[in-house]
């Protein structure tokens, strides 16, 4: 029994020593959000390898554990990483914390080709300071429609959101059709899906002084529409949002471009959200920009290569690469490519909604914001509070949020 | 009679339907396993109307899933044969007032403590004491966060069945010369095999589907467990990827299965002994 005890102890050793042993050595690494960048990434990374003899490693990791992670390695003298993807709305938390070496700073000078309003998020303060992270994966939310469904009820597509109601009446209920999918989930969901309605209606979550806003008039009638348009269809999560447009059970959803198109087709019609009210309001712009940027962690260890691979990441040559493999770009010039855009001919609809987009509120507390924010949409259209309450009760939620 | 027959007719209607309950998320997982892509984008029937390995072949082919294979089982029975190998030699001592162990209550709370506390109270210093030894590029803060979670569950576990155990037996096989090691190996083990099968298996699953600790620790896409890589199939910019992430639970499932199957009748014994003390 001895013996057997002795050699179950050295096998122990022997697996703990194999695992010491995948220590890996130094090299390039990337923190990234799982996924389909990861895949971009390490279809473009060669050609950086080979130039700079250096091997990149992408750490594709889940939305909450990238961004632990991105707060636990920053206490480290030496960082683990060398670029780190961040959610536009982690910009003001992750500055604020001193995680990103300021690009200005290490000799970075803006770049003209970026859309405006994506390179504005990379900036610390938003549009206006040093620039900390540039836009690697362009994304706006847009309106997405079935067009047998639209063309059948004799409807266009609408260019207000009374329009867009009044096509889901005429559309919900017949033949088992659905006029308007929302995304109702608590969090992050609703709020996204019910920002674009908000602004349209010329309302905010906060004015310029960060006074609260969500129980303003104008709120009330965005959240009454929006009410009404779930009347007049259903809630769904995202996948069966995107099936039921794409396959014509519903008519009409918001949603983010990569999850109706793949490669250059679409399973819906797409057009930008609509910016007013009613036909004859004001526009004002709508879609929500939620790009993924690029930084480099302040403790890197490899400054001087980790700008160099940042620059080549976000290169008008590599986005251009990478579109073939799904990657959305950022860049002007690759979104007007002649050859892209007959392959991909979303990419105008795109730009110009991008263009015209609105970045979600510039505050370290925005997840706190999302989630007291989205629990008082959930109870509005779910009846539990009527409009005015759950509106009255937000702005107290998120007064002691941004305490 | 009719009584009887009636009970007993209730009763099998309340099995059948807790069956039902409880094994349709495993059938739910194996069909949207084995439905091809395009079943799943849009109403899904309850029965699958086609067959397909694509969702395993593209965890295999593109999402690395014989890796994250590799390291779940690297860690979990690194970690079980160390905590087993721990948990039930402090178990034992903790069991025995033979020993005269001063301290037995506070000793047994501090280790039930452990277990109380949420994981991720201890998950900060973990990664404050790891990262300064260096250790973070390997698997060893890993393997050493499992020990943590399953030493003090297999300590409470066990302790009652060494309790139950009649001491006279260790006595007389003390009289006849045996060491403390024999005693305990050849004497105690053999009659806990029950329980030891029982909590092997409960640690094993714990290890098996840990998640918390392995997002904070492992720092490389090549020491993916099986929970992290299937973590990173949904995700706000696409669709989820139902098909996979079932695959990869049926395949998840395939160890703990076989193991259950093995030894399911120690489970049984093992689950229901020790529960109450003689």
């Amino acid at each position: 029994m001895k013996k057997t005890l002795a050699l179950l102890l050295v096998l122990i050793l022997t697996l703990s020593m194999t695992a010491m042993a995948s220590a890996e050595p130094v090299k390039l690494v990337i923190a990234a959000r799982g996924g389909s960048h990861v895949d971009v990434i390490n279809a473009v990374k060669a050609d950086f390898e080979k130039e700079n003899n250096c091997t990149i490693e992408v750490l594709g990791l889940e939305n909450t554990d990238l961004k632990q992670k991105m707060a636990l390695d920053s206490r480290n003298a030496k960082g683990a990483y060398d670029i780190v993807m961040l959610d536009d709305p982690w910009m003001p938390e992750v500055t604020e914390a001193g995680l990103l070496l300021n690009l200005t700073q290490a000799g970075y000078a803006d770049d003209a080709d970026f859309v405006k309003t994506s390179l504005a998020l990379g900036k610390a303060p938003y549009g206006t300071g040093d620039t900390f992270a540039l836009p690697f994966a362009g994304n706006v939310t847009l309106l997405f429609y079935n067009e047998a469904v639209l063309s059948a009820a004799g409807a266009q597509v609408p260019d207000s959101w009374q329009g867009v109601l009044d096509i889901a009446k005429a559309v919900n209920g017949k033949d088992g059709k659905i006029g308007y999918v929302i995304r109702g989930q608590q969090g992050n969901p609703i709020v996204g899906d019910f920002l674009p309605v908000l602004w349209a209606y010329g309302g905010d979550i906060f004015d310029a002084d960060w006074n609260v806003l969500v129980d303003s008039a104008e709120a009330k009638a965005a959240l009454n529409l929006y009410i009404e348009l779930l009347a007049n269809g259903k809630n769904f999560e995202k996948n069966d949002i995107v099936s039921s447009v794409a396959n014509g059970t519903a008519a009409m959803s918001l949603g983010w471009p990569s999850w109706y198109i793949v490669g250059g087709a679409s399973t819906a019609g797409y057009a930008k959200i609509p910016g007013k009210a009613a036909p004859d309001s004001v526009e004002y712009p709508s879609g929500v920009i939620g790009n993924w940027l690029m930084g480099i962690p302040a403790n890197t260890q490899n400054t001087e290569l980790a700008i160099k691979l940042l620059t080549y990441l976000t290169s008008a040559a590599t986005q251009k690469a990478a579109a073939s493999v799904g990657a959305v770009p950022t860049r002007v010039s690759v979104f007007t490519d002649a050859e892209l855009s007959q392959k991909y001919p979303f990419y105008a609809t795109l730009l110009a909604a991008t263009e015209q987009s609105v970045e979600r509120p510039r505050t370290p507390k925005w997840g706190d914001i999302e989630n007291v924010f989205g629990i008082e949409l959930s109870n509005a259209i779910t009846g539990i509070k009527t409009v005015d309450q759950a509106l009255a009760d937000a702005k107290v939620a998120i007064e002691n949020a941004i305490k | 009679m009719r009584e009887t027959l009636v009970s007993r007719g209730t009763r099998k209607l309340l099995v059948a339907v807790f069956m039902v309950w409880t094994m349709f998320p495993v059938y739910w997982m194996l069909s949207l396993a084995i439905r091809g892509g395009g079943e799943l984008f849009g109403a899904l029937n309850l029965l699958p109307r086609s067959f397909s390995l694509e969702h395993f072949a593209d965890l295999f082919n593109t999402k690395a899933f014989d890796v994250a294979i590799g390291n779940s089982l690297q860690v979990t029975l690194i970690s079980l044969l160390l905590a087993l190998l721990f948990g039930m030699s402090c178990a034992y001592v903790l069991a025995r007032a033979r020993f005269r162990f001063k301290m037995k209550g506070a000793m047994l709370f501090w280790v039930l403590l452990l277990r109380i506390l949420p994981p991720i109270a201890f998950a900060l210093p973990l990664y404050i004491l790891m990262s300064d030894a260096g250790l973070l590029s390997t698997k060893i803060p890993l393997i050493l966060s499992h020990l943590l979670i399953n030493i003090p569950f297999i300590i409470w576990f066990m302790i009652t069945f060494f309790e139950a155990l009649p001491i006279e037996v260790e006595e007389s096989a003390a009289v006849d010369g045996a060491t403390e090691h024999q005693l305990f190996t050849r004497i105690v083990i053999p009659q806990v095999l029950p329980g030891l099968t029982a909590v092997s298996i409960l640690a094993f699953m714990t290890s098996w589907n840990e998640y918390l600790y392995a997002a904070i620790f492992v720092q490389s896409p090549s020491q993916f467990t099986i929970p992290l890589a299937l973590s990173t199939l949904n995700s706000e910019q696409e669709l989820t990827q139902w098909g996979n992430i079932a695959a990869g639970g049926v395949l998840s499932l395939v160890p703990i299965a076989l193991f259950v199957l093995f030894a399911q009748n120690f489970l049984i014994v093992g689950l229901s002994g020790g529960a109450v003390k003689e």
